[in-house]
């Protein structure tokens, strides 16, 4: 792995188009400003692997045929809620 | 052309009805094909089932037919790869997680499954929105405390 120190403001780049900016640096945090084009991701990987670990649990999961049938019953009427 | 899905049996699905994950769902990256299979008496519960692999299907619900407004936040660039411009034009589903106990379904807001039903691609995006939870439940425990 490539190691590199850097001071608050200074930078470096991922290939041509990609640019991490030390912003801040405060006790044991460190703020990073991102400089990339839109459709370069970018997340934190804890939410990578909250998706990925929430998939494999769906994907697994052993339901018999009437579980659907009887969830569906449960279901409140469409949420007026936009799920936040 | 027949495939076997997860809990249906063998099922019979027209060729152009295959949806392709060029990436693969998270967790599943070698995995590209999928149809939903929709069953009236399932409703609004549908499945993504892989076409390669039977045991593997996801349980899933339009987003729209439970969340009035919800809205990913999604990355410019995953809507670009499903040849579209704007997420408006996508079919969002969200996965829903079951456990042992049924009733504690979630919905998985964070990671939506987005459809472009045209070209029949598919991607798991992930909404920008952090607010949009991994697990959010589906069935209220406690009575809503007042409205959104």
């Amino acid at each position: 792995m490539l190691v590199l120190a850097r001071r608050v403001n200074q930078s470096f780049m991922i290939g041509d188009d990609i640019e991490i900016v030390v912003v801040e640096i405060r006790g044991d945090q460190v703020k990073l400003g991102i400089k990339a084009p839109k459709d370069i991701k970018v997340f934190r990987q804890e939410v990578y692997e909250d998706i990925q670990k929430e998939n494999l649990a769906a994907g697994k999961q052993n339901i018999n045929k009437d579980t659907l049938r009887n969830l569906r019953n449960l279901l409140p009427a469409k949420k007026k809620d936009s799920g936040e | 052309m027949k495939i076997m899905s997860k809990l249906n049996g063998e099922i019979d699905i027209s060729q152009e009805k295959i949806i392709h994950f060029s990436e693969g769902i998270l967790g599943f990256p070698d995995f590209h094909d999928f149809v939903l299979i929709d069953r009236e008496d399932e409703y609004p519960f549908l499945w993504l089932q892989s076409t390669e692999d039977p045991k593997l299907a996801f349980v899933v619900i339009k987003a729209d037919s439970i969340f009035a407004s919800y809205q990913p936040d999604c990355p410019q660039g995953d809507i670009k790869k499903l040849g579209l411009k704007q997420i408006t034009e996508v079919q969002v589903y969200c996965i829903i997680t079951i456990p042992d106990n049924p009733e504690a379904m979630t919905a998985n807001l964070q990671g939506p499954i987005l459809i472009n039903p045209n070209s029949r691609t598919g991607i798991q995006s992930i909404s920008l929105n952090e607010k949009h939870s991994v697990r959010k439940a589906l069935i209220e425990t406690s009575p809503a405390q007042g409205g959104l």
